[in-house]
């Protein structure tokens, strides 16, 4: 390729991208990253749900960032994500050629104030937030006493075994919504990932279980079909004020803020709401987000934000992406600044009532 | 069954399948034949590769392959220089070394290549009958027999240890469950024994410890011991290939015996390939007659093909335990376990059911890949004979690069070279006490299962109470206490008789 064409195809990358995206250039210029490498972090190993997400932006992100860089994606593992975070916290922008990824993960530990994180998300700077849903099932005889609305009255008395990973993990949304529903909720503790809880409710040694929405549909559909699971109830989603509205892959099905209205003693208002709201929140609608380090200028901000917005607009995303992350909205811009301030700047009384509820309930206190 | 057999066809014959089966049998052809690389250190190089593919239906092919590629390619250099490249194939040598010895080299490979493939054919299709089979009752299971599941593959190893390493392989396999614990625990999601160290907060990784144990003392043994792997002697030129129609009939009943007995030895937990290729051996040479029975040793037909295709039953049977129940029944399946759980699939009952693509795939990918063992075997093999006569100075940078950079890439993390290094002279130290590795290994592998199946339980139950209110926990604990007790009974019986009188032979 000669220098002439080499200009040309650059400039008419960049071109393409200011028309894509003009509204969000704070100055009206982007960083240049042609000839560079951009390293995204991945505080996880190679093969968790982390890297799957970043593999699959990489190439894509490459394609759409002006001077079309080098994506790799770099994994710094360690301390269940917080080592790689506390890393992260420690640079410095420099040409925009470094961006973290984090998740759920990252973001509980940092809710809950565990000792183990120095990192601080007030000084990131968010350029997508990518989210996920979740489902509560039950098996079909208990789900078949359910009240008008999902309306748990009737099984309050029940004795319900769970199969969990961990109280401080997000284990914690579904625990804290059953008991905010007045159920009887015993975990069993000990699991390793998700498939072993929906292993254990197939077996019958748990009752009740939940899922993310795409171990949900490929899992526990089948048990579904057959009879032996009922759906009771998602998480929800999140719309673009920050209001819990209908999971988009489960229309059909109540989201817990209207299973806890129509159950009495339960209130979508308070301590409790609020503290398992914000959770809710970061682990799931903004379950992995992609940050600038601290001290971005707005047009690196601007540019990031416009290439994962233009990955969005490619007309064979929604194919591409569907099995690979979900019919979940990929939020940018300040769609994913509301997302990120709703799942991290959370009260303190909201924070401090879960970690006061896990230790007494759980006995987990975290130092 | 069908429509499984169907996902597997189409997942199989993908390019990408295809061209792992084809690697996975050459490298493993090639690696098994150099004396001194067992499977386990090539499978444990091959590992950071193979994660790195990222899909577990291929990464499994490709380790499988490597896998019984190493036993067919271990018989090529017992025959030809009476020094087997893997303990699988020693029993090969017995008779297919004096063939070779008799200028018939090109025959007794033939005859191994042919025994080889119907012995890994045969057992695919059983394979295919009996895991299908094993599943639909996994249901049953609970986390209570999980528990048990675990305590039974655990003792297993101590009964087909060999004589006088009971006690050393349940030294090894407690050492094993006792690395398992370092990291956080599923329990409480708190750091244990990590002393501090960031790095070991999620655990001494599963390729470090694998290579540590399999591939870094190979390299050291190698160096110190440079005649090791020698051959004992050239055996002549490879030049006709065919056997006789009557050496073919000679073959069959052995191919079908064996076949069959190799299978379901590779089934049980804790044996596998080297004693159903001694067990081979030994029965067909008792059932052989007269003239026949003489023959043995001297470059028996029976005698070749009996070995061959044993172990190569037993490599697949093998797979049995580890696709259906997520147990591993030697030391290469529990490196292949590892290898799954690092690629997020969970081998077990539900593996069937929740990625039919993996369990079958992985299934007719054995068809393809012993038809391609007998294609590079068959005509190719005086060339890739040829391989044997690599001086070891090569092969020992080459081991130690793939692992010091398969250790790095899997974590990115300098700490785990020192780790890599620090149990790798660990490693060589026993090794040098003989003390067997694989145990460790197993019990590393399946101390994280152990433990948590046994939390659950306990929750569950509140208490020990599982033990008496599930019958079939108890009696697989039973029969897991029966497995250690066992061979130290035969031990010492065979102690006071050999006081006494002997009983020949």
């Amino acid at each position: 390729m000669t220098k002439t064409t080499k200009r040309l195809l650059a400039s008419a990358v960049a071109l393409s991208t200011a028309f894509m995206g003009s509204t969000a250039i704070a100055d009206g210029h982007t960083i240049d990253l042609e000839g560079k490498t951009v390293e995204w972090i991945i505080p996880f190993s190679e093969t968790g749900g982390s890297a799957k997400w970043a593999n699959f932006y990489a190439p894509l992100l490459a394609e759409e960032l002006p001077g079309n860089p080098t994506v790799v994606v770099v994994f710094d593992p360690g301390a269940g994500s917080t080592k790689g975070a506390n890393n992260f916290q420690e640079m410095d922008y420099e040409d925009g050629t470094t961006i973290f990824g984090s998740s759920g993960s990252t973001q509980f530990p940092y809710l809950l104030s565990d000792p183990r994180v120095r990192y601080e998300y007030g000084d990131w700077n968010v350029v997508l937030a990518s989210g996920t849903g979740g489902v509560s099932y039950l098996p079909s005889d208990l789900a078949g006493t359910l009240g008008e609305g999902g309306d748990a009255s009737a099984i309050a008395g029940e004795d319900f075994i769970y199969g969990s990973q961990g109280a401080t993990r997000l284990d914690l949304v579904p625990l804290l919504a059953w008991e905010m529903l007045g159920l009887n909720v015993e975990p069993v503790f000990g699991i390793e990932g998700r498939g072993d809880g929906r292993l254990m409710f197939e077996r019958g040694e748990a009752n009740i279980d939940y899922q993310t929405s795409s171990s949900y549909l490929s899992g526990v559909t089948p048990l579904v079909e057959a009879g032996t699971a009922v759906p009771w109830f998602s998480f929800g989603a999140l719309d673009a004020d920050g209001n819990i509205v209908r999971d988009p892959t489960f229309p059909d099905m109540p989201t817990f803020k209207e299973v806890c209205e129509a159950t009495d003693g339960c209130e979508t208002s308070g301590e409790a709401w609020d503290a398992w709201k914000a959770f809710f929140v970061a682990g799931f609608p903004a379950q992995k987000m992609v940050f600038l380090p601290a001290g971005a200028p707005d047009n690196a901000i601007a540019t990031y934000t416009d290439a994962f917005a233009a990955i969005q607009e490619r007309a064979d995303f929604a194919e591409i992406s569907e099995a690979r992350l979900g019919v979940y909205p990929q939020l940018t811009g300040a769609a994913a600044q509301t997302a990120l301030e709703s799942a991290t700047v959370v009260p303190q009384e909201a924070k401090d009532f879960v970690i006061n509820w896990l230790s007494e309930r759980y006995g987990v206190v975290l130092q | 069954m069908i429509e499984g057999i169907l996902i597997g066809l189409e997942a199989a014959f993908s390019i990408q399948n295809l061209l792992m089966v084809i690697a996975g049998c050459l490298i493993g052809t090639f690696i098994g034949m150099l004396p001194g690389l067992g499977p386990m250190s090539i499978i444990a190089i091959m590992i950071p590769v193979a994660i790195g593919i990222g899909d577990p239906a291929a990464a499994l092919i490709l380790l499988a392959g490597v896998y019984y590629g190493a036993i067919f390619g271990g018989s090529t250099s017992s025959i030809l220089l009476n020094a087997p490249g893997v303990a699988g194939t020693v029993a090969t040598s017995f008779d297919g070394y004096p063939m070779a010895r008799k200028g018939q080299a090109g025959k007794a490979l033939t005859i191994a290549a042919v025994s080889s493939f119907a012995g890994g054919t045969i057992g695919a299709i059983l394979l295919m009958i009996f895991a299908p089979a094993l599943s639909s009752v996994a249901l049953l299971f609970h986390s209570a027999e999980y528990f048990a599941l675990m305590v039974v593959g655990l003792s297993a190893i101590a009964a087909f240890a060999g004589t006088g390493q009971v006690a050393k392989a349940l030294m090894m396999t407690i050492l094993g469950l006792i690395l398992a614990t370092v990291g956080e625990g599923a329990l409480y999601n708190m750091p244990r024994f990590t002393m501090g160290m960031m790095d070991l907060q999620s655990g001494i990784s599963f390729i470090t410890l694998a290579m540590a144990m399999f591939a870094l003392p190979e390299a050291l043994f190698l160096v110190l011991n440079p005649a090791r792997g020698a051959g004992q002697g050239e055996s002549g030129k490879i030049e006709n290939l065919r056997f006789s129609r009557e050496e073919g009939k000679a073959m069959v009943p052995v191919i079908g015996r064996q076949s069959l007995q190799g299978f379901f030895i590779g089934v049980l937990p804790g044996a596998g390939a080297t004693i159903a290729s001694f067990l081979g051996y030994a029965v067909e040479r008792n059932i052989a007659k007269g003239d026949e029975q003489a023959e043995f040793g001297k470059g028996s037909v029976k005698g070749l093909a009996a070995p061959e295709t044993a172990n190569n039953a037993a490599c697949t049977g093998s797979f049995v335990p580890l696709l259906t129940l997520g147990i591993p029944g030697s030391g290469t399946t529990a490196i292949l376990l590892g290898a799954l759980i690092a690629l997020n699939v969970t081998p077990g009952p539900r593996l069937m059911v929740d990625t039919p693509e993996i369990f079958w795939a992985v299934i007719i990918s054995m068809f393809i890949g012993n038809l391609v063992l007998l294609i590079l075997n068959l005509p190719l093999i005086p060339y890739i004979a040829k391989i044997l006569a690599i001086p070891r100075n090569y092969l020992i940078p080459f081991i130690l690069f793939f692992t010091l950079m398969g250790a790095y890439i899997g974590q990115n993390n300098a700490t785990e070279l020192l780790m890599l290094v620090g149990l790798g002279v660990m490693a060589t130290i026993f090794r040098f006490a003989d003390y067997p590795l694989a145990p460790l290994l197993i019990g590393f592998i399946l101390g994280t299962m152990l433990e948590d199946n046994f939390s659950r339980s306990m929750q569950l139950y509140r208490g020990l109470g599982f033990i008496l209110e599930r019958p079939m926990t108890l009696g697989l604990l039973i029969l897991a206490a029966l497995l250690v007790l066992l061979p130290s009974y035969r031990a010492r019986r065979a102690r006071n008789r050999a006081s006494g009188v002997a009983d020949g032979d």
